[in-house]
């Protein structure tokens, strides 16, 4: 037993002197989904991150050091997320990622393990304080918050919620529930589904049993599409919301004929900036970012590039500021004051690693083929 | 109450999918003691591929039909031919059951290769306003699905019955091994059986997909339900897959009403092994064989 | 009790010339078979070493190699095939990462715990489901995999629910914390041998041979006298013990668990492994783990192409290799060497 032991300690050394690397560029390992259910966040996210990259480089880097991108791709699985970022751990300095929720929590004792930031992209974990990780996007609080405010102020007080029993789902409909009571609004009927269901009638009955004023979707893709679809074949002509996962143009090309005849989504700042106060920096960055990115890749933004651009563009900054130190970088990112980004304005505390507020997130509504400002 | 019957519809009608598939595995379970777990996956392919025939070709849905039914009763026969056959020299029953996983996990990452993790869907057959009997709303395509399953139980019901070759299918039902010792031709048999298997996948694609979207990951869900409406129904008994079909699609219509969709996934699981214990022929099933 | 010749590649020392002792048999095969065993043994021990960017792999390939160890007896035996060994690893995982996280049990201790409710809980669905013949037991253990993933994500109190049961502590072993990929590995590395042995002892006492031969003739078998449920029980116990570990290091190691690592199509995988490295073999079962963890990693490009490939070789492999890989492999290297020596 003890000569295991001392085999293990033997390894846990080696694995920790590989660490030391330096070439003077900063490595951010970007952990996305580029296959599999989380592939059409993932997939725009690499994009973002790579203009991210370009944009910094093309300006001489942080300080005069380049920034480097490693990518894995966590097939949207949260032990192949471990197992990228393990590999990553001792090569790079932050990691970026993954996209979907259950992998970045999957990563969470890992990065405080390799005293490493890692800047999550999904918006639907809720990063402890003090710790390694953020979370990206608008909380799904602020989000449902943002939603039944819209709809209160439009005298939409009875809502209908459903949701998928997966990760995402179940945090939507809790944080939906927790918003509800806290703006006044009553969910007056709830129910969930697999997110491999074919068919959701049973669920969609509970839910308008209770004569909703308007509906909730809080599943995405191919889960809300069947929800959307099941709803207009049982007459269900309620207004409906879903969730900023869905703003993606990809989504909307596939369920078009089966919008809702209003659909909305609580978004940021990325998708109403042309709307948005905040000031002329503000302003010049979304549209380099948006005309940069249309000239790159020939589409509009959606939802992951801008998440993941500005995880890219915030983590830089900090390892910068740390001068290049990881450990350093985490003091540097949770103190960061009134950064502006795409999404948003960011400003980090110790307790807040997602540095977003309300502020950035209005209505938009989405039609055939795009998403348009609607109001706050 | 409306209300009620509205989930009691939608989980019959689900439960006609239900059926079909295993309609299409107990067909060719009786004829071959081979378990197609694959049927499931043929199902969302032969859908898919009645979407991308559809915007290619541009035809109206209901011409799509008898192509993709044609093309995947060629595509079973192809798979009989090419790889039922040639395991079957070799490998006993339960490894069968593994060359069907392995055929189902090729065809999901199949789709997943073709068409990516993006949902598709199909116009309805027949465009129309709902009908609403009672207070139930009724979309024309219900109709359709319900109609597929109608139209395979009475053209199987037709074939074993009242043909010829039906007599020589339920001779080697029987006994196969007695019926090639009687002259016939087992593998021509067999070979009819995988046809007829993917012709009722292809009806069950292409009828549900218009009222859902499916993806490469309905694969994997519909090989699962499929397979134990087969066996709760009783392997082979043409009766017993319809109507365990049925069942299944009502209860998890029902109990999705009522509770959490994870809670109803284990109650249908408790269910089904608890049925397997007390009564492991399946609701309709007539052999003796399964327990010592 | 006769033993068709194909049974012999499990364990050469069957049937009336099992109390001779090997060596006067064949003496140059046995040799041979040590020289063999410890060329592996070093090349295992020095491959993090060599490779150091796939020691994460063969993490992951050695935790399901100690899955799908333990079904050889149940499967490559008694010729049942069980879909639902999800469930047992589930007990494990989240059992020991329950017990560390609330009760602050040490997570070696947590570990056997969760194996010994593993193999409890096998041994009642083993009396209940064992009486169920090929299919219907396949089903039945189907059912338990769907069951698992939809108790992992629904029972949330317990597991965490769909977001998953995070920050389980890595492996303690006297004292020192196993974090890192090459401590985990050496562990398992050590594991598995440990695994690998007891089932070549089992495999090769009575209680193999009543298994192989009930996996040839459950009739012949029971009309024996023996009674075949008890014995595939036992086999589906250790199955599920083994299943237990193996989840148990899959919690340690990943320090987190969700109902997505325990999916139904990670139970299939399981049996694919088992299938395509060949179930009656000890490193079948290895290379299988190998080969099915190591495709995703193969390249990223490919990673799109895994599913589609993984199901064509494993049709491929039981259409043309029913014994798998491995055992293929070592039925011809023992065929050469016979026609060698008759020469």
């Amino acid at each position: 037993m003890s000569g295991l032991a001392a085999v293990a300690l033997l390894s846990t050394a080696c694995s920790a002197a590989d660490a030391a690397k330096d070439d003077g560029s900063y490595t951010i390992g970007v952990i996305v989904s580029q296959t599999g259910s989380g592939s059409q966040l993932g997939v725009g996210e690499l994009q973002g991150a790579q203009l991210a990259v370009d944009r910094l480089n093309s300006r001489a880097g942080i300080n005069g050091h380049p920034v480097r991108l490693v990518t894995a791709d966590d097939q949207s699985n949260p032990a192949q997320a471990v197992l990228a970022a393990r590999r990553m751990i001792g090569k790079v300095d932050a990691i970026v990622g993954p996209s979907l929720s259950g992998p970045c929590r999957a990563v969470i004792p890992l990065a405080a393990s390799a005293q490493l930031v890692d800047y999550c992209l999904s918006p639907g974990v809720k990063p402890a304080a003090d710790g390694w990780q953020w979370s990206a996007s608008a909380s799904t609080e602020d989000l449902a918050e943002r939603l039944l405010e819209y709809w209160k102020s439009r005298g939409i007080t009875r809502i209908g919620l459903i949701s998928t029993t997966d990760a995402s789902g179940v945090d939507g409909a809790l944080s939906t529930k927790h918003a509800a009571g806290v703006v006044g609004v009553q969910v007056v009927s709830a129910a969930s589904y697999g997110a491999d269901a074919v068919s959701v009638t049973s669920q969609l009955q509970a839910v308008s049993s209770a004569q909703p004023q308007a509906l909730v979707v809080w599943s995405t893709g191919a889960a809300a599409a069947v929800a959307f679809k099941g709803a207009r074949e049982m007459g269900l002509h309620l207004p409906t919301a879903t969730t900023d996962g869905n703003l993606t143009y990809n989504f909307l090309r596939r369920v078009k004929d089966y919008l809702p005849e209003t659909l909305l989504i609580p978004a940021t700042q990325d998708f109403w900036w042309e709307h948005s106060p905040r000031g002329p920096e503000a302003r010049q960055l979304e549209q380099d970012y948006h005309d940069q990115f249309q000239a790159r890749y020939g589409t509009q933004p959606d939802f992951g590039p801008g998440v993941a651009f500005d995880a890219v563009t915030l983590t830089a900054q900090a390892l910068g500021e740390a001068q290049g130190d990881p450990h350093r970088a985490k003091q540097v990112l949770q103190n960061l004051r009134g950064v502006i980004g795409v999404v948003g304005t960011y400003s980090f505390s110790p307790q807040d690693h997602r540095g977003l507020t309300k502020d950035d997130i209005a209505i938009v509504r989405a039609s055939r083929d795009s998403f348009t400002y609607v109001g706050r | 109450m409306t209300g009620f019957i509205q989930v009691v519809l939608g989980g019959l009608v689900d439960g006609c999918v239900y059926a079909l598939i295993a309609l299409g595995m107990s067909v060719v379970y009786s004829i071959s003691r081979i378990i197609n777990l694959a049927q499931g996956g043929f199902v969302v392919l032969s859908a898919l591929t009645a979407v991308s025939l559809q915007q290619f070709l541009g035809l109206p849905p209901l011409a799509i039909v008898p192509i993709v039914v044609v093309l995947f009763a060629a595509v079973l026969a192809a798979v009989d031919r090419i790889v039922m056959v040639p395991a079957a020299h070799r490998a006993t029953n339960d490894r069968m059951l593994l060359i069907t996983v392995g055929l189902l996990q090729a065809i999901g990452g199949f789709v997943l290769l073709v068409w990516g993790n993006l949902p598709y869907t199909m116009q309805p057959f027949t465009s129309g306003a709902a009908v609403t009997i009672g207070g139930v709303r009724i979309v024309p395509q219900y109709f359709w699905i319900i109609g597929a399953l109608l139209l395979a139980v009475a053209g199987l019901w037709y074939l074993l019955h009242r043909t010829r070759f039906g007599l020589t299918m339920r001779a080697t039902a029987a006994n196969p091994s007695a019926a090639a010792l009687q002259g016939i031709h087992v593998g021509r048999t067999r070979l009819v059986a995988f046809t007829l298997c993917g012709a009722m996948a292809a009806l069950a694609g292409t009828a549900v997909i218009p009222v859902t979207f499916l993806q490469f990951t309905t694969v994997t869900s519909y090989a699962v339900t499929g397979f134990i409406a087969a066996v709760a129904g009783g392997l082979g008994s043409t009766a017993g897959a319809v109507l365990a079909g049925l069942v299944l699609g009502l209860l998890q219509g029902v109990f999705s009403r009522y509770t959490s969709g994870d809670l109803a996934q284990v109650a249908a699981m408790t269910a089904l092994i608890v049925l397997l214990i007390f009564r492991p022929t399946g609701l309709l099933g007539r052999t003796s064989e399964v327990r010592r | 009790m006769t033993l068709s010749p194909a049974d012999e590649s499990v364990s050469p020392a069957t049937g009336t010339g099992r109390f001779l002792p090997r060596r006067e048999r064949n003496p140059t095969g046995d040799g041979r078979r040590t020289v063999t065993a410890t060329i592996a043994l070093a090349v295992a021990v020095v491959l993090p070493f060599l490779v150091p960017g796939i020691t994460g792999l063969l993490v992951v390939a050695a935790i399901f190699f100690l899955v799908s160890l333990g079904l050889t007896l149940l499967m490559g035996h008694a010729g049942q095939v069980s879909l639902g060994q999800t469930l047992f690893m589930a007990i494990g995982g989240y059992g020991a990462g329950a017990l560390t996280l609330s009760w602050h049990w040490p997570t070696t201790v947590s570990a056997i715990a969760a194996a010994a409710l593993s193999g409890a809980v096998a041994f009642v669905l083993g009396r209940l489901f064992l009486r169920l013949r090929g299919y219907y037991f396949a089903l039945a253990t189907l059912g338990l995999a769907v069951a698992t993933q939809s108790l992992a994500s629904g029972w949330t109190g317990l597991t965490g629910g769909p977001s998953g049961m995070v920050a389980i502590p890595s492996l303690q072993l006297a004292g020192y914390t196993v974090f890192s990929d090459r401590a985990n590995y050496f562990v398992l590395l050590v594991a598995g041998i440990l695994a690998a042995a007891f089932m070549a002892n089992v495999k090769r006492s009575q209680t193999g041979r009543v298994l192989t031969a009930i996996g040839h003739d459950p009739g012949a078998a029971s009309m024996l006298g023996i009674n075949t449920a008890r014995y595939k029980t036992m086999a589906f116990v250790v199955s599920a013990v083994l299943a237990s570990l193996g989840g148990s290091m899959y919690a340690f190691y990943l320090r987190f668990m969700s109902p997505e690592v325990l999916s139904v199509t990670v139970a299939f995988s399981i049996v694919i492994m088992l299938a395509l490295g060949g179930a009656r073999t000890l490193v079948g079962p290895l290379l299988g783990a190998l080969i099915i963890q190591g495709l995703p990693i193969a390249g990223q490009s490919f990673a799109l192409w895994e599913p589609l490939v993984a199901g064509l070789l494993l049709i491929v492999v039981m259409t043309y290799l029913p014994r798998g890989i491995w055992g293929t492999f070592t039925a011809y290297l023992r065929n050469a060497a016979r026609r060698r020596d008759s020469h």
